[in-house]
C-alpha cells in the first residue's frame, strides 16, 4: 500500500473502534427488555373482502 | 495476470478455495437452519422464514468478518498470504449471500404491504431521528449496496477501467459497509432482544478487527519510522547491509515521507523497484524472484528486475531506483527512473556473492 493509503485504513479503523463499541454499548443500555411472547413483527395481510379470490 | 479479461481464470488452487468456501457457507445455513432450534430454545419457537433469513443474515456478517480480516492477518503473519490471493471470491459470495438475506426479508415483513416491497421498505419507517427506533433497514441496505458495488467491480477489467487510485479508494467503502453492518444488527435484532449469541458474535467481531487493523497499521507506522530516520548518504538512502538478503529476496527502504523501495537479490546482482505493485499496490518486496521474475505476494503479478515491466504480453510497470554499494552497504538513489528504463543489476563482489 501507499502511504497515504495506510494514514486513510489507521483513520479509519481508528474510527471505527471507537465508534462501533460505544454504539454497541448505548444500543444495550438503551433498548427496552424483550418481552418473551411477544410474536415476530410483520405487516399483517389485508383484510378479506367479498369476491377476493384468496 | 491475464491479457483477455475472462470472467474468472481458474486455476486449481481457487477451485478448491472456492469449493471449500461454499462448502463452509452450506454447512453452516444448513446447520443453523437444523441443529440451532434444538439448541436454543427461543429458535424453536422462531418460524421458518424468519429462521432462514436470521441464517443468511448472521452468515453475512460473518463472512464479512473474515474478508476484513484477511488483510490485516496476511500483514501481520505471511502464512496468511494464500487467503489473500483469493479473498475477492470471498467478498463475492458475501454480497450473495447478503443479497439472499435481503431477499428472505422483504418477502416476510414486506409481504403485504398495501405498496411495492421497496417503497415499503423505504416509507414503513421514519423515525430517523430516534435512537433505539432508527429505520435499521436503511443501515443494511447501505451494506448491501456496497458490498454489491464491490462484488460487481471486483474483476480486474474494472481495476484497469477506473484507475487503481479510483477503484482502491471505491473498495475502501467496505470499513463503512462493516460499520454499517454493525449498526443495523445492532439496532435491528439485538436491540430488538433477538439471539444474545449472536450479540456476543458481534462484539467478538468488533473487538478482534479493531485489534486486528490497528496491529497491523501500529507495524506500518513504525516500519515508515524507521525507514524515515535511516541514514542517507549524498541523498541517497542506505536501506541495508548486502548479508541481510538471501537470494531471490529483497530488503526494503523509503526516502523520508515518501513510498517504499525493494532492491532485489538476485543471481549475484541487487537491483530497485518500487515495492509498490501496479495491480492492487501489494508489497512487492515481500515477494520473490520466481524464474527471475518479481512476483508480487498478493496476487502473483510479475515484473522483470531489468526494467521493472512485467513481461510481454502484459503491460504493467514499476519504477526502477539506481542502487550502489559502499562497502557492504547497499544505497539507493530515491528518486524514481522514468517508467520502463532499464538498469543492469550492480554486481555484487565475490566476496559477498556467498553470504
Amino acid at each position: 500500500m501507499r502511504r497515504r493509503e495506510r494514514r486513510v485504513h489507521a483513520a479509519a479503523w481508528t474510527v471505527l473502534a471507537v465508534i462501533l463499541p460505544a454504539s454497541l454499548v448505548l444500543v444495550f443500555a438503551l433498548a427496552p427488555d424483550p418481552v418473551v411472547e411477544r410474536p415476530p413483527v410483520r405487516l399483517d395481510p389485508p383484510a378479506m373482502q367479498e369476491g377476493n379470490p384468496q | 495476470m491475464s491479457v483477455a479479461y475472462k470472467p474468472v481464470g481458474w486455476n486449481r488452487n481457487k477451485l478448491i478455495y472456492d469449493a471449500f468456501a461454499v462448502a463452509a457457507i452450506a454447512g453452516y445455513i444448513l446447520a443453523y437452519l437444523q441443529i440451532g432450534p434444538l439448541l436454543a430454545e427461543n429458535a424453536a419457537a422462531v418460524n421458518r422464514p424468519i429462521l432462514r433469513m436470521r441464517a443468511f443474515g448472521t452468515c453475512a456478517f460473518l463472512l464479512l468478518t473474515v474478508v476484513l480480516a484477511i488483510g490485516p492477518l496476511a500483514r501481520l503473519d505471511t502464512r496468511f498470504l494464500p487467503l489473500l490471493y483469493n479473498r475477492r471470491h470471498l467478498g463475492v459470495l458475501t454480497a450473495a449471500v447478503a443479497f439472499t438475506h435481503a431477499v428472505f426479508v422483504l418477502d416476510w415483513y414486506y409481504a403485504f404491504s398495501p405498496t411495492p416491497r421497496l417503497v415499503a421498505l423505504f416509507t414503513a419507517n421514519d423515525a430517523y431521528g430516534s435512537a433505539i427506533g432508527f429505520p435499521f433497514e436503511m443501515l443494511g441496505l447501505f451494506t448491501l449496496v456496497v458490498l454489491v458495488l464491490m462484488a460487481v467491480t471486483s474483476h480486474d477489467f474494472w481495476l484497469s477501467f477506473l484507475t487503481p487510485p479510483v477503484w482502491k479508494s471505491l473498495h475502501m467503502a467496505v470499513y463503512a459497509a462493516y460499520g454499517a453492518a454493525v449498526l443495523h444488527v445492532a439496532l435491528g435484532p439485538l436491540a430488538g432482544g433477538g439471539e444474545r449469541a449472536f450479540a456476543v458474535v458481534v462484539a467478538a467481531s468488533v473487538a478482534a478487527l479493531a485489534t486486528l487493523h490497528l496491529l497491523a497499521g501500529r507495524r506500518e507506522r513504525a516500519a515508515d519510522k524507521a525507514f524515515d530516520e535511516r541514514p542517507t548518504v549524498d541523498g541517497w538512502i542506505d536501506v541495508g547491509d548486502v548479508g541481510d538478503i538471501a537470494e531471490g529476496r529483497a530488503v526494503i527502504g523509503a526516502a523520508p515521507g515518501g513510498e517504499r523501495i525493494a532492491v532485489f537479490r538476485s543471481k549475484n546482482g541487487l537491483s530497485a523497484l518500487s515495492n509498490v505493485c501496479s495491480h492492487q499496490n501489494g508489497p512487492i518486496g515481500e515477494g520473490k524472484v520466481v524464474r527471475g521474475l518479481v512476483t508480487c505476494p498478493w496476487h502473483g503479478y510479475q515484473y522483470r528486475l531489468e526494467d521493472g515491466c512485467s513481461p510481454p504480453p502484459f503491460k504493467e510497470r514499476l519504477h526502477k531506483y539506481r542502487v550502489r554499494l559502499e562497502g557492504n552497504r547497499i544505497l539507493v538513489d530515491p528518486t524514481p527512473l522514468p517508467l520502463g528504463s532499464r538498469l543492469d543489476p550492480v554486481d555484487l563482489p565475490t566476496l559477498e556473492a556467498g553470504g
